[in-house]
């Protein structure tokens, strides 16, 4: 790393990142416009993880030893079921009624911060695959907060589709190039004057992120969610193999 | 530019990540029958669009049917992919593959896991994209879709010996996929470039301080695709992952070791041919040297393997060893023979994966652990044999005991069929080198191919007899022409490849041609725009 | 500064290829994800280290290339690092189903006899 540096091809991309790619974040014209195709393939490889823990998740039980319910719950549940006027499971709900609640009030904020990271990313440090993955946190946290149960019931979050849209839309953009003559991903971009709030870049670029944002969004909540239904998966084990694995555990019906 | 013509080079990765994003988008596994339509839809539009690429590619005087600059950046920044004859070649063969699978799984073993459809889709994009780009870094990015989708693939079924199988398989590929970026990373330090093509003209100027660097890369990059093509050492996965898989996942992990086999024998002649100043030929005797290995190690495994999907992987073993030492001689005719053996044993051990299916179907699990300690003690059913005077042959048997007998062929390589005439290239063009002399390496791979072909076929009668004549109250296995039909499809290729070995054989010698002097695919890929992207995005 | 990144990307890499060589699938892991992190230091390392600058244009013309860092490491590692992260996260899983499935966390499916 000391060595002379060759003569690289590295200079093309700084000398043109603004003149021909439209944003002043070299590194994030590279990944967009110069060298799409290699995002294109990255959100692809992400896409088909999920997929792949999905499917092998979807039928799957965990280790025999995460079965048994945690000790702290277990003694809540039992106190639960004594007393008259409780349900099995409100200590637990009463313990993380705050943080649900604050939680449950941040995720609008969560949003509008993807938003805010998606639409800078041209130009600033920033960009589709930061955004999807604050969203995804945004609904991971409800998981945290709220519990499975809590969460499906209100929000009905279809990852899968979300990788499909991701990846329709990103091939799309690059399609949408055909009509004007252009190879695959040729970039289009142009300052559009909207009342208000000014001159504002487009680049076609920025519908490619929205695509990279939407897979990240769907891949990552689909690994979590087929990771979190594990615990949904795990009490609901037969009880012949439950059995003589936990013989203390309660049954516990969680739907 | 606006017609589909101009964008076809693009369409085998896109159309089937199209395909596969509408599945998911449509809903994924609740609409299977949807996602089955299109699987076929797409996969047999992709036989089509490389026929067509095929043809363009040798009508083309250069070889090369076209340079698909992405995003329309000039060729050594951007992205490119370039569709020459061996592009076109490997294209059309994983298509084939790819249809043939698919029809294959539709009997049932797509419903054997969720999202078969969709990852099927993305490991052809992955094994496409591939054979198509031009740039190390992009080659990269295809080679983990195409083994993410693959990890996705091996594990369709799931069941604990997938599961081990997979791990493994996943564990030392990503120690392989570190490799490769590594491997990148200190070429493009010393280079300053991505671009195959480019990289060909930089190398000979390279100084000769950065000149051990450079070759530390390419040695850490071929390791890298050593691993994935199954060289001994670096094979010990392989047999044991193919073995598991679903049969019609397997058929197409037959292409799979011969992506690794395609990019050494693309890389290693652009880079280190002759052209290459003082690193031309590097690496080329541990090619030879590594691929007898490989053929002695899959020749014992094939031997010592007791069921029948096992003596399948060995075989790929024993097929990826031939094609790398024969790559190794680095000679224009044993190229193109091993393009024409390449085309052949891919055909034949894809019919052979999904034909164990069938045989097995009906006998039970551990038959065949059995039978071997049977033989191995002596403890054969005496009163068997005369009970059974003859033995009737119903017709499904006699079919896919045809069908066994034809992959045994092409597979050890014995006349009438390709794999003889394969075998028999390499060795004539082995034995009648253009210096004069015959190297010993050359005598020593006569000995090694015959044994290997020896090997194979005591082994494939062994598992045969086995299966057709050795139980006689096995039950006859109940087979539907869907499951037959790709089987046959694959064997017919190879006797079609036999016919007319002819104008193959033109073929291959065109596209070795091409490959060992690669000026027409560097000028092909560096040529200026007409263009420029200046006046095009404005 | 040379030395240390060295240093760092060694001492990763070796703690990474240990564990990687360790029967049990958790420092299999690990030791991926170390052996991950050394990598991509070494594509950001071959782009030669500069000090202080990121590469971000500050005017709206064409930048100089030598006063700015090598972009084209940087672009790259970002897709590295998401495809390791991606197979990563897949290894686990599949960590955890082969755990669940054969009842040992040994790369082999089963414990070693003796």
């Amino acid at each position: 790393m000391t060595r002379a540096e060759p003569d690289s091809i590295a200079s093309f991309f700084v000398e043109n990142a603004y003149v021909l790619g439209g944003g002043t974040n070299i590194v994030n014209v590279i990944l967009v416009d110069f060298r799409a195709f290699d995002t294109f393939g990255e959100i692809a490889v992400l896409g088909i993880v999920a997929l792949t823990v999905y499917a092998l998740l979807r039928r799957f039980r965990p280790a025999a030893e995460s079965i048994p319910v945690p000790e702290q719950q277990h003694s809540q549940d039992i106190y639960d079921e004594v007393q008259p006027d409780r349900q099995r499971g409100d200590s637990l709900k009463s313990a993380m009624a705050v943080p649900a609640l604050m939680i449950a009030l941040l995720f609008p904020v969560i949003c509008a911060m993807s938003a805010y990271m998606l639409l800078r990313g041209h130009d600033l440090p920033g960009g589709g695959f930061v955004a999807g993955i604050i969203l995804a946190v945004a609904f991971i946290l409800q998981y945290l907060a709220g519990g499975i149960v809590w969460v499906e019931e209100r929000l009905r979050i279809l990852p899968i589709r979300w990788i499909g849209s991701g990846l329709l839309l990103a091939a799309g953009v690059g399609a949408a190039a055909w009509v004007a003559g252009r190879p695959f991903l040729t970039t289009y971009f142009s300052y559009l004057d909207i009342p208000w709030i000014g001159s504002v870049p487009m680049a076609s670029a920025l519908l490619f992120d929205l695509g990279v944002f939407a897979l990240v969004v769907g891949a990552t909540v689909l690994i979590l969610i087929a990771i979190a239904h594990q615990t949904v998966r795990s009490h609901r084990a037969p009880a012949s193999r439950a059995a003589d694995m936990a013989p203390a555990a309660p049954k516990i019906e969680v739907r | 530019m606006s017609r589909l013509a101009d964008h076809l080079l693009i369409l085998p990765v896109v159309l089937p990540l199209v395909a596969g994003a509408i599945m998911l988008a449509i809903g994924g596994e609740q609409r299977r029958t949807a996602n089955a339509a299109l699987n076929i839809v797409s996969t047999f539009a992709l036989v089509a669009i490389a026929i067509v690429l095929l043809r363009q590619a040798d009508s083309a005087p250069t070889g090369v049917a076209g340079v698909y600059r992405l995003g329309n950046w000039p060729a050594p920044f951007g992205i490119v992919l370039v569709a020459d004859r061996l592009s076109a070649l490997m294209l059309l063969l994983t298509s084939i593959l790819g249809a043939a699978a698919v029809v294959f799984s539709m009997a049932r073993w797509h419903r054997m896991g969720v999202l078969f459809h969709p990852l099927f889709q993305f490991l052809l994009m992955g094994i496409n994209g591939a054979f198509l780009t031009g740039d190390l870094f992009n080659l990269f990015v295809f080679f983990e879709i195409l083994l993410a989708a693959s990890y996705g693939l091996a594990l369709h079924g799931s069941g604990s010996a997938r599961v081990t199988a997979g791990l493994q398989y996943i564990a030392i590929n990503l120690a392989a996929s570190l490799l490769f970026l590594v491997g990148v990373s200190l070429i493009y330090g010393v280079t300053g470039t991505l671009n195959m093509a480019d990289l060909a003209e930089r190398i000979p100027a390279i100084r000769s301080e950065d000149r051990a660097l450079l070759e530390t890369g390419a040695a850490l990059l071929g390791t890298a695709f050593l691993v994935k093509a199954g060289m001994w050492p670096l094979c010990f996965w392989l047999p044991r992952t193919y073995a598991v898989v679903a049969p019609p996942v397997a058929a197409i992990f037959a292409i799979l070791t011969k992506v690794g086999a395609y990019v050494i024998l693309r890389l290693w002649l652009l880079l280190f041919g002759d052209a290459a100043g003082a690193s031309a030929q590097f690496g080329g005797e541990l090619l030879l040297i590594g691929g007898f290995a490989t053929i002695l190690f899959g020749t014992i495994g094939c031997l010592a393997s007791q069921d029948t999907a096992r003596l399948g992987s060995f075989s790929v073993v024993v097929s990826s060893g031939t094609m790398l030492a024969a790559i190794g001689f680095g000679q224009v005719g044993v190229t193109e023979a091993v393009l024409f053996y390449l085309v052949s044993s891919t055909l034949g051990l894809s019919a052979f994966f999904l034909l164990i299916e069938l045989v097995e179907r009906g006998r039970e699990p551990g038959a065949d652990v059995l039978a071997v300690t049977r033989e191995l003690y002596g403890e054969e059913d005496e009163e068997d044999e005369q009970e059974e005077v003859g033995l009737a042959i119903p017709m499904t048997l006699g079919i896919l005991g045809v069908a066994f007998i034809a992959c045994a062929l092409v597979i050890a390589g014995l006349p009438p069929l390709s794999g003889f005439l394969a075998k028999f290239a390499i060795l004539t063009a082995a034995l009648n080198p253009p210096a004069g002399t015959i190297p010993a390496t050359a005598w020593v791979f006569l000995g090694v191919l015959i044994l290997s072909g020896l090997a194979a076929l005591i082994a494939m009668m062994r598992a045969g007899i086995r299966a057709f004549w050795a139980s006689p109250d096995r039950t006859i296995p109940r087979i539907r022409l869907i499951e037959m039909a790709p089987v046959g499809v694959l064997l017919l290729a190879c006797i079609v490849q036999t016919i007319e070995a002819g104008p193959v054989m033109r073929y291959m010698q065109a596209t070795a041609q091409s490959l060992h002097a690669p000026q027409d695919y560097i000028r092909g890929v560096l040529a200026p725009v007409a263009e420029t992207k200046a006046g095009a995005a404005k | 500064m040379e030395i240390v990144l060295a240093l760092g990307i060694g001492v990763l890499a070796g703690s990474g290829v240990w564990l990687l060589l360790r029967p049990r699938t958790f420092q299999v892991i690990v030791g991926l994800s170390l052996l991950s992190y050394a990598v991509n230091l070494f594509i950001i390392a071959m782009g030669r280290l500069r000090f202080g600058v990121a590469p971000v244009l500050t005017s709206h013309g064409p930048g100089d290339p030598a006063s700015l860092p090598d972009p084209l490491p940087q672009a790259l590692v970002l897709t590295a690092i998401v495809i390791s992260f991606a197979t990563t996260a897949l290894f686990l899983v599949v960590l955890l189903a082969s755990r669940g499935l054969t009842g040992t966390d040994h790369v082999d499916g089963q414990e070693p006899e003796a």
